[in-house]
């Protein structure tokens, strides 16, 4: 018995001696790169603007405490002070106030967006996975718990409008799903 | 070892409480003297708050708010028609008092969220002219109103529910001494 523990003390000890050698190996000026899809404001912003509205209304992702936090017309304002450039018309720059959702808006949605999952995201964009390997396809589809509910069906126009951001071909298909998304069911 | 495991048994109401809906519904603050608890109370909180699961109060409410005249202007405006449907398109319409309120109790209708909203309203001073307006966005999930519409317009609110966009050739009246909504 004595001799087990002895063992397992010696084992602590190794272990303990093996630690500053761990840490030393880690390079400090590493970064890890996030891999995002296009943020092409042509391209993303009918992507933004129906993720706002469907998923960022003031009841929901519209909240800064959310993880998935998006910012825009009808949700949520990029906190701003008077002045500042990135609003052009301060008196309608609230929720449902005619100013557009903002250059600076697009870029936190597509930092939001994107740091929900990062690791998964990066292979995403590099088609080692699926889009549904995300959660924010899947939680919109019902496929996985949503407290908001099914937000679309797979394969409908929301959907493919995601989908075809996420994985690349909305270059190439063109922003229509997007557009149809927004038009239908107001 | 028997008195500790009471204790903590004793402790348990209190660690069931959620201390985030406690501060809100603390921060509505007292009635407003003049005005009973009912139907006519409280115009621009937020009703299921405290008609919801959480606190209780009866009714239990699914849907509940407050139209006023203007996004900015606080005239609640009576025989307004609230128009909701919800995800499986299930409708409802509820009319405001003369305090603005309304509210849906969730025993007649437990709705499917998200819900459209519309307003339908006779425009005053006119002969039975209507009009209508459509809510920009969903309700997701939050059957209070005034959880979004919270007081005046700024970058986390769009300020209150509304008939119109300002007053300008509206003249919406003020809620008279016969309302019980009135002190």
């Amino acid at each position: 018995m004595s001799r087990l523990v002895a063992l397992v003390g010696l084992a602590f000890v190794g272990l303990a001696a093996a630690l500053p050698l761990a840490c030393a190996s880690v390079d400090p000026d590493a970064k890890n790169t996030i891999e995002c899809p296009t943020d092409d404001p042509a391209l993303f912003r009918p992507v933004s603007q129906v993720l706002e509205l469907r998923c960022g209304t003031l009841d929901c992702h519209g909240h800064a405490a959310r993880p998935l936090r998006l910012y825009g017309q009808y949700g949520l304002r990029r906190p701003e002070a008077e002045g500042s450039e990135n609003v052009a018309d301060y008196a309608e720059y609230y929720p449902g106030g005619k100013e557009p959702t903002t250059d600076a808006e697009l870029a936190d949605n597509i930092r939001s967006l994107c740091g929900l999952e990062p690791e998964i995201m990066t292979l995403v964009v590099r088609a080692e996975k699926k889009p549904e390997d995300l959660t924010l396809v899947r939680k919109a589809r019902l496929e996985e718990k949503h407290k908001g509910g099914r937000i679309w069906f797979k394969g409908t126009e929301g959907d493919r409008c995601l989908v075809a951001w996420l994985d690349g071909t909305l270059a190439t298909v063109g922003t229509g799903a997007c557009e149809d998304e927004l038009t239908r069911n107001r | 070892m028997k008195r500790f495991l009471l204790g903590l048994l004793a402790l348990l109401p209190i660690g069931c409480g959620n201390p985030a809906l406690d501060v809100r519904i603390e921060a509505l603050g007292d009635e407003k003297p003049g005005v009973e608890p009912g139907e006519y109370h409280r115009p621009g909180q937020p009703c299921v708050l405290c008609h919801g699961a959480y606190y209780g109060a009866e009714p239990e409410m699914s849907v509940g708010g407050t139209i006023y005249a203007t996004p900015t202007q606080d005239t609640p405006v009576k025989g307004v028609r609230v128009t909701m449907i919800d995800a499986q398109g299930d409708a409802r319409t509820v009319t405001t008092n003369c305090i603005g309120n309304f509210y849906l109790e969730k025993e007649k209708w437990d709705p499917l969220f998200p819900l459209h909203a519309e307003i339908e309203f006779d425009v005053p001073g006119t002969d039975g002219l209507e009009k209508r307006a459509v809510m920009a966005t969903r309700v997701n999930r939050d059957g209070s109103c005034a959880g979004c519409h919270e007081g005046a317009q700024n970058q986390g609110s769009p300020g209150n529910v509304y008939c119109a966009l300002d007053s300008a050739g509206y003249d919406f009246p003020e809620p008279d001494s016969s309302c019980p909504g009135v002190p």
